[in-house]
C-alpha cells in the first residue's frame, strides 16, 4: 500500500467508505457530499447536498449490496483525483447487475469531499 | 457474458411480426413478485433466460391457442426498475402486458397509474391487465375493491404466486388475447367491452377452471 501514489490511496479508501455506507445505511451519505456537488444517477441530475441525499435515500429497494471489480484513479491538474468504478450489485432479490460509477473528490479544509457522481447501470436496452 | 447472447435472434424484436410469436411483457413496481409470477406459471418448464447484460429476463413459453401453437416470450425487467425508468424497447411490438401489484404494500397499487401510463404512451391498445398479487398474505383483502382496473376497463384477479391461486388462468387468459390483438388489433375494444360485461360472471367461475389446472381452489369466494 505505502508504495501506491497518494491518489490512488485516497481514491481507494473513499471507494471503500462509499460503498460500505451505501450498502450499510445510505442516509449518512450526505457527510461527503457539498451544496456544490452534482450527480448524475441513471443520466438524471441533481445538484447540491439535499438533493442528492434526497435522491438517493428514495431508491426503492431495502438492501443492496456492491461488490468491486475495479477501481481506477487518477490526479487532475488542479489537485483533485478522479475515480471510476466497475462493479455488480444486487437489490433485494433482484437479478445482479453490473454498474460504473465515477467521482471527483476534492480536498476541502484537510477532508475529502465528492464534487462530481456519475452513475450507470451497465445493462443494454433492445433496439 | 457477452458470449450468452451471440447468438443475438433473442435481441431481434422483428421476430414478434410473425403470426406465431407474441410477446408480452410484465409491468410493477419491484418485489411485487413478477418474477414469482412467471415462475409459478411455468413451473419446471421455465427456463428463464437472464441475458445478464441486458436489461430483461426472458421467459418462453408454448401455448396452444385454439389449433395454433403460438410462441410466447414473456419479458420481466432485471430490476432496472429500481434505478431509471424504463427504456421504450421494453414496450416494443409487445402484444399484451400484466400489471402488477402487492397488496400488502399500497404504494405499489398506487403507482399502477404511472405504470399505465407509460404503458399507453407506448402501446395505446393493447390488451392489459391488473394483477393483485400475494392475497395468501391475508385472504381479507380480496374482499376490498381495487377500482383502479375497473376505471380503466381492465381485467382483474386476486393471484397468489405463493399458492399458485389464479396464476395459470390469469395467464392463459392473457395469452389469447395477446394472441387476439395480434390477429385483429381493430376489434380489441369490442372485445374490451364484452369482458367487462362478463366480468362478474367469470369471477364466479374461478374455482372451476383452477381445480383443472390442478391449482389450490383458495378462491377469494370462499373465504
Amino acid at each position: 500500500m505505502g508504495d501506491k501514489p497518494v491518489w490512488e490511496q485516497i481514491g481507494a479508501s473513499f471507494v471503500q467508505h462509499y460503498y460500505q455506507l451505501f450498502d450499510s445505511d445510505r442516509s449518512q451519505l450526505g457527510c461527503i457530499y457539498i451544496g456544490a456537488s452534482c450527480l448524475t444517477w441513471e443520466g438524471q441530475p441533481f445538484q447540491g447536498k439535499g438533493a442528492i441525499m434526497e435522491k438517493l435515500t428514495s431508491l426503492p429497494f431495502t438492501k443492496i449490496a456492491h461488490s468491486i471489480t475495479a477501481q481506477d484513479h487518477q490526479p487532475t491538474p488542479d489537485s483533485c483525483i478522479l475515480s471510476m468504478v466497475v462493479g455488480q450489485l444486487k437489490a433485494d432479490d433482484d437479478p445482479i447487475m453490473g454498474f460504473h460509477q465515477s467521482f471527483i473528490l476534492k480536498n476541502i479544509n484537510d477532508s475529502w469531499v465528492c464534487t462530481n457522481d456519475m452513475f450507470r447501470l451497465a445493462i443494454h436496452n433492445f433496439g | 457474458m457477452a458470449g450468452d447472447v451471440g447468438s443475438i435472434p433473442e435481441l431481434d424484436q422483428k421476430k414478434y411480426d410473425a403470426d406465431e410469436q407474441v410477446k408480452i411483457i410484465c409491468l410493477g413496481d419491484s418485489a411485487v413478485g413478477k418474477s414469482k409470477l412467471m415462475e409459478r406459471f411455468l413451473m419446471d418448464e421455465y427456463r428463464p433466460q437472464q441475458l445478464s447484460t441486458y436489461a430483461l429476463t426472458l421467459y418462453k413459453y408454448t401455448a396452444t391457442v385454439g389449433n395454433k401453437t403460438v410462441a410466447v416470450d414473456f419479458w420481466d425487467t432485471a430490476g432496472q426498475e429500481r434505478f431509471q425508468s424504463m427504456h421504450p424497447s421494453y414496450y416494443h411490438k409487445a402484444h399484451a402486458c400484466i400489471m402488477v401489484f402487492d397488496v400488502q404494500r399500497k404504494i405499489t397499487y398506487k403507482n399502477l397509474a404511472n405504470w399505465y401510463k407509460e404503458l399507453r404512451e407506448y402501446r395505446p391498445e393493447i390488451p392489459c391487465c391488473v394483477v393483485a398479487n400475494k392475497i395468501d398474505a391475508d385472504l381479507k383483502v380480496t374482499q376490498r375493491s381495487f377500482n383502479f382496473g375497473k376505471k380503466q376497463g381492465l381485467p382483474f384477479y386476486f393471484v397468489s404466486a405463493a399458492d399458485g391461486t389464479n396464476v395459470v388462468k390469469m395467464f392463459r387468459e392473457m395469452i389469447k388475447r395477446a394472441v387476439d390483438y395480434k390477429q385483429n388489433p381493430s376489434d380489441f375494444m369490442d372485445e374490451v367491452m364484452q369482458e367487462l360485461e362478463n366480468f362478474d360472471l367469470e369471477k364466479k367461475e374461478d374455482n372451476s377452471e383452477a381445480d383443472e389446472d390442478g391449482l389450490k381452489a383458495e378462491s377469494p369466494e370462499l373465504v
